[in-house]
């Protein structure tokens, strides 16, 4: 029997909003339910309808206001520069760490730990569009990306662990030394196939 | 020209505080979020706990740490190593914000507090008058009393629906109070006792998801600001 797997849409920004929304919906009702008694008397139904809509209102108004990350790091000033690079890649980091966090956590869950993991991959088409000056940055990026595309069998809890550890030394600093370049890359080829179909040649040949 | 020398301004303190509409499982999770932050960090002082809020400071870099269900608050003082505190900042922040599962802060302020020690009483009119930001007559003074007391001038500037500016100028008189035995005594000769506060508070206005925030970029950012602001105002 092949296994259905079922891909959600929904970050954890978004569930977050779906929470709070609860939590208006359930204050509007108890608001909705106590004014009745009032309003029924007073005959003044649309003060209950009115303060009910812009309860709704305020909801939709955090949902859809976030700000944007170009906006919160804009300098005041024109002339200042701002590594906004630097600061897109982290944020890309910080999303994509969260499936790895939350494969760890569900990990004797398969279906769920192996959803996560095919949303985590996402991560290296995003990062396709970004151009950052650390060399030694993006060859770590380029070998976790052949291990995770070139990767067919489940995952393992070590090598959800060796991708976490690597998440947080790249957020730690993008201006990666060659030492702890190579200190990276020794923990990632342990767990990971980084050479892609080369590791199926014979060297005896 | 500048009327003041921004390098000669003493720093009092830089704070970083950042709200969240749902830090509910403050109640459940605060042991394991200072274990976490105690680990991480070595050297770090005791955690005072309470219902309300944790408080947790670190004096080898003069920080105080803050946090309850409703905000983070991160205070570095008398310091202007604002690079150790946007490192310490980014760790804590994720830390207390993975335990309490908040992705979205309602409001993130940044406030710079910086003073200049008084030379005279009539350094905050010198400052303020010559740049035009305080101008009552004389004459206007002299009707009703002698001279301005307790003067402080406070204004907000929204840049855009993002960002606000939140300026309070401001002259203090204090004094130290400490508690010791009669033996011992303390050196307050750098104790600032009477001057001018500069004070910016920069805030968010619309929410901000976790995942875009870099704390340590944010304060070096503001910072800038800071520096350039009050150069420019006075």
């Amino acid at each position: 029997m092949t296994k259905q797997y079922y891909i959600s849409e929904v970050t954890e920004t978004e569930s977050s909003h779906e929470i709070l929304r609860g939590e208006f919906n359930d204050l509007r009702t108890k608001i909705v339910a106590s004014s009745n008694t009032i309003t029924e008397k007073s005959g003044e139904d649309m003060i209950t309808e009115k303060f009910s809509t812009e309860l709704l209102t305020k909801v939709n108004d955090f949902e859809t206001n976030l700000m944007s990350l170009q906006d919160l790091y804009k300098p005041l000033f024109k002339s200042d520069t701002s590594n906004i690079v630097d600061i897109k890649v982290f944020s890309l980091l910080n999303k994509y760490k969260k499936h790895i966090i939350a494969a760890i956590s569900n990990f004797e869950d398969e279906i769920d730990r192996e959803n996560e993991m095919a949303q985590f991959s996402r991560f290296f088409y995003e990062m396709d569009y970004i151009k950052c000056d650390s060399e030694n940055f993006f060859d770590i990026i380029n070998s976790l990306r052949v291990a995770i595309i070139s990767k067919v069998e489940p995952y393992s809890l070590d090598e959800l662990v060796c991708l976490r550890v690597t998440f947080d030394d790249l957020m730690r600093n993008f201006n990666i030394t060659d030492k702890k370049f190579n200190d990276i890359m020794d923990k990632i080829e342990r767990h990971f196939n980084t050479i892609g179909p080369l590791s199926k040649i014979n060297h005896n040949i | 020209m500048s009327v003041i020398n921004f390098e000669a301004l003493c720093p009092e303190a830089i704070i970083l505080d950042l709200k969240y509409p749902q830090g509910y499982l403050y109640w459940d999770k605060c042991g394991k979020i200072i274990k976490e932050i105690t680990n991480n960090w070595k050297n770090i002082g005791k955690a005072t706990i309470s219902i309300q809020n944790v408080n947790i400071t670190f004096p080898e870099k003069s920080i105080n740490l803050n946090f309850s269900s409703e905000s983070i608050n991160i205070v570095l003082v008398n310091s202007k190593d604002v690079n150790f505190l946007g490192e310490f900042a980014d760790s804590v922040v994720n830390t207390i914000c993975n335990h309490l599962e908040i992705d979205i802060f309602s409001r993130i302020g940044n406030r710079f507090q910086f003073i200049k020690p008084f030379e005279s009483a009539d350094d905050f009119i010198k400052i303020f008058g010559a740049k035009g930001i305080l101008q009552i007559p004389e004459d206007i003074i002299s009707i009703i009393g002698n001279k301005i007391e307790k003067q402080k001038i406070e204004f907000t500037i929204y840049k855009d629906e993002d960002f606000g500016y939140c300026f309070s100028f401001a002259q203090f008189k204090r004094k130290l109070e400490a508690y010791t035995p009669p033996q011992v005594s303390i050196d307050d000769s750098k104790f600032i006792t009477k001057g001018i506060l500069f004070d910016l508070d920069i805030f968010t206005i619309k929410p901000i998801s976790l995942s875009i925030l870099k704390c340590s970029e944010l304060l070096k950012k503001n910072r800038k600001e800071y520096e350039s602001l009050i150069k420019m105002l006075l």
